[in-house]
């Protein structure tokens, strides 16, 4: 004889479990239509989808995403390399000092970076980089994503270290360590792990960033671009392009583009589950 | 000459003063346990022998305190770190490096050793006084998170040793371990006597009982009461002490 | 108070009990000092020696349970010195009742003959012995040496006709059966008074 209570039991459980899809579902059916349309691009292109130039709009061939790929990958890459060298720094600060100014400081510039739309970036980068310049490029993408990752990847990091339990760092004190000493040979290797995932989810961010890159980049898609001071474009900005625009051919390059993204975003997914081994406490 | 030397010391945090015109000294190669009632300052009075009071915000620290013949104040904190060594009370081995190297890196940073025969050496010598080592000789390569609490803290007294530190620094050792381990740690700290000053914190009396030379009973921040440990045990002076014997405190 | 004060009040009283059994075997030990009637002295003999065997075997059980108390209550500091106090003073009370007991029997193996009483003095020098012994018992109540003087006293004295009573003996070649018997008892005598010294002194340490 099934109880009230027994009944609510299941019931719950059973809210729970399709409340749950519910919140799953629309990512799931993001990803397999995407997988599909995008997949069915991969096929009828080839190989030379990476490698090959954007189609012009009456065209029947593919072609390619090569400029914005090179372009995605080196506005990341300069943009990373540098987020993440002042992040780390500025993380390990204002957990070493906390109560210094310098780090007071930080915390407030950190904040109030973080609340800035990344269409507002987007247009300041273009008046201190792109006009002097007098172009758009690479670099001034590098700069607004740098901007806007800045924040993120800082708080990321600031949290990791700060979840360090501080017995380890009295611990290193004790054994005679010097302060430097103490944050590179215990600090960081126990946040080993963290720090790996903070420079994926930045990176992550980084690449998928669009409305930065919109007065910044260029939206140069007409050769590959290695040169940092010339116009560049990247995959977030092709699809935003094309999406919008009224060819069907230009649909379809979207549609390849963004299994493409994804895809980087799956890779990094499971490179985060499976780099660094995990500092057990 | 004394291991350790404290004369008026007074240390406040903030507004609160939570030690008060300490004085006390401790003569080389012997245990002395400092022992009180929780919130007496048995942790503060460590934590300046060693200079680590300089990472508590606030702190302040006034009077003459002489340790291993340096001037603590006036003394670099890390040269001084090189001859103190210190096992917390929660055991706290690095956990990302296993147990030979939780071992060895005390004994690399502080140029015990030239070559890896004589870390090995050290480390062999470590663990074995810290009565650790016939548990783990075949595991060198795991990692702490693999042992018992009492082991873990077992380690951390190996890894403090492998500085050869002249003092070593004890904040209520056995606190987070059973009664077995416990054991095993008091006969290590006994042992150790001939080669180390051991200072050491303790609430348990009967823990000072088994393994104090002298004994210097902390009570709101100030030294109640000093002496050999036979003294204190049989005939303390001080009402504070005799209360504290009978664990009314 | 806490556990272990209080279980050691207890013990105290278990002591104290024993040390009423004092007062009564002495004061039959001074009874027997006196009397001629050689019936009358059996049945006192008789007496002392149940009151001994019980005050062995009570001491015994004494012990015991201060033992368990050291392990349980593991004291230290004033009541660790007070437990030792205990079965020393425990063990002290024990010899006393043994002196009167050996008294008993030197006292059974002159019989039927004189018994003590034959002996000049003896009577008053046990009524000084018995003060002595009073007087640490009564400090054992208090706990605490108040009395301490007056057993010394009465030691000193006591020592002296001792030391008198054997200096005599030593300067004759031959000696009489009062002189022989007086100075088994003096002995007795003298180490009863001994005892009664020592339970002030256990007291003084726990101090």
């Amino acid at each position: 004889m099934y109880s009230w209570r027994k009944i609510r039991e299941k019931l719950f459980i059973c809210i729970i479990i399709l409340l749950s899809l519910l919140a799953i579902a629309p990512i799931i059916h993001l990803v397999i239509v995407v997988s599909i349309n995008g997949i069915a691009i991969f096929v009828k292109a080839g190989t030379s989808f990476f490698t090959g130039l954007p189609p012009t709009p009456l065209s029947e061939e593919i072609g390619g995403i090569a400029p914005s790929i090179i372009g995605t990958l080196l506005m990341t890459m300069i943009s990373l390399s540098i987020t993440i060298t002042l992040a780390v720094f500025a993380a390990i600060l204002t957990t070493e000092f906390p109560k210094n100014s310098i780090s007071v400081a930080i915390d407030a510039i950190a904040k109030s970076l973080a609340s800035i739309p990344t269409i507002a970036v987007s247009m300041i980068v273009y008046t201190l980089v792109v006009v002097p310049m007098k172009g758009f490029s690479a670099l001034a993408g590098s700069v607004a994503l740098t901007i806007i990752a800045l924040p993120y990847a800082y708080t990321y990091f600031s949290m990791v270290l700060r979840s360090v339990p501080a017995i380890y760092r009295e611990a290193a004190f004790s054994v005679a360590m010097s302060r430097w000493s103490a944050v590179i040979r215990v600090l960081i290797p126990i946040a080993r792990k963290g720090i790996a995932v903070g420079v994926l989810m930045t990176m992550a961010r980084i690449m998928g960033e669009t409305a930065a890159l919109l007065f910044t980049a260029g939206r140069f898609r007409n050769k590959v671009s290695f040169s940092p001071t010339e116009p560049a474009d990247a995959i977030p900005l092709l699809i935003f392009d094309y999406i919008l625009s009224p060819y069907d051919i230009w649909h379809q390059v979207a549609w390849g583009a963004t299994a493409l993204l994804l895809l980087a975003y799956i890779a990094i997914f499971f490179a985060v589950k499976l780099i660094v081994k995990e500092v057990k406490l | 000459m004394f291991a350790v030397e404290m004369n008026n010391v007074n240390v406040y945090l903030g507004d609160r003063q939570i030690l008060k015109e300490v004085t006390l000294k401790v003569h080389y190669n012997t245990v002395f346990v400092i022992m009180g009632p929780s919130g007496s300052g048995k942790t503060t009075l460590l934590r300046v022998i060693n200079r680590l009071i300089d990472t508590t915000e606030g702190a302040r620290v006034v009077g003459s305190i002489r340790v291993l013949g340096f001037d603590v104040m006036n003394y670099d904190p890390y040269e001084l770190r090189k001859h103190i060594g210190m096992v917390f009370q929660v055991p706290n081995p690095f956990p990302h490096l296993t147990i030979y190297e939780n071992v060895a890196i005390a004994a690399k940073i502080n140029g015990v050793v030239k070559n890896k025969k004589e870390l090995n050496d050290v480390v062999r010598w470590a663990l074995e006084k810290a009565m650790l080592w016939d548990e783990v000789k075949d595991r060198l390569h795991e990692y702490p998170h693999q042992l018992s609490g009492g082991q873990r803290q077992r380690l951390c007294l190996a890894r403090a040793l492998a500085m050869k530190p002249k003092l070593l620094l004890l904040d209520e050792p056995t606190a987070n371990i059973d009664p077995v381990n416990a054991r095993k740690l008091e006969n290590a700290i006994v042992s150790l006597k001939d080669e180390v000053t051991v200072v050491m914190v303790t609430h348990s009396p009967y823990q000072a009982a088994r393994v104090a030379d002298y004994v210097a009973v902390l009570y709101d921040g100030m030294v109640v009461e000093q002496g050999s440990a036979q003294q204190l045990f049989l005939r303390p002076s001080t009402d504070i002490a005799q209360k504290l014997l009978r664990g009314e405190m | 108070m806490s556990l272990t004060a209080i279980e050691l009040e207890r013990l105290k009283s278990i002591l104290i009990h024993m040390a009423q059994n004092i007062r009564k075997i002495l004061q039959i030990t001074e009874k027997l000092i006196e009397i001629e009637d050689v019936e009358q002295r059996k049945n006192i003999w008789k007496e002392i020696e149940d009151i001994a065997s019980i005050l062995d075997r009570i001491r015994r059980e004494f012990i015991n349970e201060v033992l368990v108390f050291i392990a349980r209550r593991q004291p230290l500091g004033r009541e660790l010195l007070s437990a030792h106090a205990l079965i020393s003073i425990a063990y002290d009370v024990y010899r006393i009742s043994r002196y009167c007991r050996e008294i008993a029997r030197i006292d059974s193996m002159l019989a039927p003959s004189s018994g003590l009483n034959t002996i000049t003095n003896l009577s008053k020098i046990f009524r000084e012995a018995i003060k002595a012994v009073e007087a640490a018992l009564d400090d054992l109540i208090e706990f605490s040496p108040k009395r301490v003087n007056i057993v010394n006293e009465i030691d000193i004295q006591i020592d002296e006709i001792y030391k008198n009573t054997l200096l005599g003996i030593s300067s004759n070649v031959v000696i009489s059966r009062e002189e022989a018997v007086k100075a088994l008892i003096m002995r007795h005598i003298e180490r009863i008074v001994d005892h009664a010294k020592y339970i002030e002194q256990y007291l003084s340490e726990v101090l």
